[in-house]
């Protein structure tokens, strides 16, 4: 994926994310069990913490989309230790107006399961199930952005898989 | 390859987790290779899973409603195919038959997500009427004239359909693309019928549990097959009217149709000879459907 463009010093104006990265922030957000609410305020924060970094005349990183991805996933991590509190992902899937998603019926039939999964995660294997599948970052890369050792991010990875699988063929239509 | 031990199928889900392919000693054995097929499909569907979810609660906020039924429990099968939008044609979603309630009363409790005006536009099963009702798919008959063949249901069908006249009508036609011909008999095809059915299932009533106040019941059903979409959870459950007509029994092998946008009450229930009939419509209209886009999804 190639990196968005990101706002220089010289241009402390300019928005870091594009609608393209925003739209993707707020869904490794929503995925990471921010509350619909608060996802403004999450993707502000990611836009704020760019423009921080830049502002401090820090290199921009190489991979926007990978780095703004773990510090969404970070912030939702964070979201659910200080507030105590996060969006169970099966409820509001079961609300939403899933057509006009573009997703249609795949999401409600298909994605339940999912996403039911995804609400009994620990967060540390959530986070890593979302930026493995959700923003398609390499386990070392996982690894490296979160300051853990590899094999961790590959067993958590391994250990959340090996739950939502086992969901996904719970009471299989013979 | 991995620190999650020796076995085997372990090590194949891992590998499907990190992209990698088997080491050609394993891959060589028939088992570990099925395994990894099976764990690398899965891992695709996770992944695909992931993205229409990230799709789905990136939208805009929509009115907080409680979790709506029907709660599916797990477990995709297979998928149906996509339709290609820009091959689909459109149809205006077909509105509910209805009839009036026989039971209950506008103070008893409702359903979570679902208004007292939602639940006035009440739809009745293939029932009696089924034969008249594929008739009138067949030749674009008004649909609520159609099935409100019964005295009390035609009465209470005419009455609503006053009150809103595009019940049979279909959308304005101002709504429909230029250049076709999208009269009610289009919209009361079986293909337009089932273009705008979000889930079409067949199976047996393994479980009915009344609501205390009467007004509802939750049921269960063993989904034997699914006609639309092509896959989908061994067991759905969902919430009817107490009074709908007929009921459906713990035993009882139905048809099920749930229309798309966020009703949840079954929009068709058929039973016996009617399951038979519905299903031979669902079942020969399902791929020319695919062609067909049903205008106004979302709640009505």
């Amino acid at each position: 994926m190639a990196a968005p463009a990101v706002g220089s010093p010289a241009d402390p104006a300019a928005d870091p994310l594009d609608a393209a990265l925003e739209r993707r922030v707020r869904a490794i957000l929503a995925l990471g069990g921010v509350p619909q609410a608060d996802l403004p305020d999450g993707v502000q924060q990611v836009r704020l913490r760019l423009l921080e970094r830049a502002a401090k005349g820090q290199e921009a990183p190489r991979d926007v989309a990978a780095w703004a991805a773990v510090v969404a996933s970070n912030l939702a991590v964070d979201w659910h230790r200080s507030r105590r509190r996060q969006e169970r992902v099966g409820e509001r899937l079961a609300s939403l107006r899933t057509e006009e998603s573009g997703a249609g019926e795949d999401v409600r039939v298909l994605s339940v399961a999912v996403a039911q999964g995804l609400d009994g995660l620990p967060a540390p294997q959530r986070q890593v199930v979302v930026l493995r599948f959700y923003a398609d970052l390499q386990v070392r890369e996982i690894a490296e952005r979160l300051g853990v050792p590899e094999g961790t991010v590959k067993s958590r990875l391994y250990t959340a898989v090996r739950a939502l699988r086992a969901l996904l063929h719970e009471d299989e239509v013979v | 390859m991995t620190e999650q031990g020796p076995r085997a199928q372990d090590d194949v889900l891992l590998s499907a987790i990190l992209d990698e392919a088997l080491a050609p000693e394993a891959a060589a054995d028939p088992e570990t290779a099925a395994a990894h097929r099976a764990a690398v499909d899965d891992v695709a569907e996770l992944r695909r899973q992931l993205h229409l979810l990230g799709a789905a609660l990136t939208d805009e906020p929509v009115a907080p409603v409680a979790p709506v039924e029907p709660s599916w429990s797990r477990d995709p099968v297979t998928e149906a195919p996509a339709p290609t939008p820009s091959s689909t044609a459109r149809v205006p979603r077909p509105r509910p038959r209805t009839r009036g309630r026989t039971g209950g009363s506008p103070g008893t409790s409702r359903p979570p997500g679902r208004s007292r005006g939602r639940r006035l536009a009440r739809r009745f099963a293939v029932g009696a009427s089924a034969l008249a009702f594929l008739a009138a798919l067949v030749t674009g008959v008004s649909w609520v004239t159609a099935n409100g063949i019964g005295g009390s249901e035609n009465a209470d069908a005419k009455s609503i359909e006053a009150e809103h006249p595009t019940v049979s009508a279909g959308e304005p036609q101002s709504a429909k693309p230029p250049g076709r011909a999208q009269g009610d008999r289009e919209s009361m095809s079986p293909e337009g019928y089932v273009a705008c059915m979000r889930q079409i299932a067949e199976g047996e009533v393994t479980r009915r549990e009344p609501h205390p106040d009467d007004s509802w019941v939750e049921l269960t059903v063993k989904v034997t097959r699914w006609h639309k979409p092509a896959r989908g959870p061994a067991r759905i459950t969902f919430r009817m009217d107490a009074d709908a007509d007929p009921q459906l029994k713990v035993g009882q092998r139905t048809l099920l149709t749930f229309p798309k946008g966020r009703e949840t009450h079954p929009y068709d229930w058929a039973t016996g000879a009617d399951l038979l009939t519905l299903r031979t419509m669902v079942v020969k209209a399902l791929p020319a459907s695919r062609k067909i886009e049903c205008e106004a999804p979302g709640p009505r």
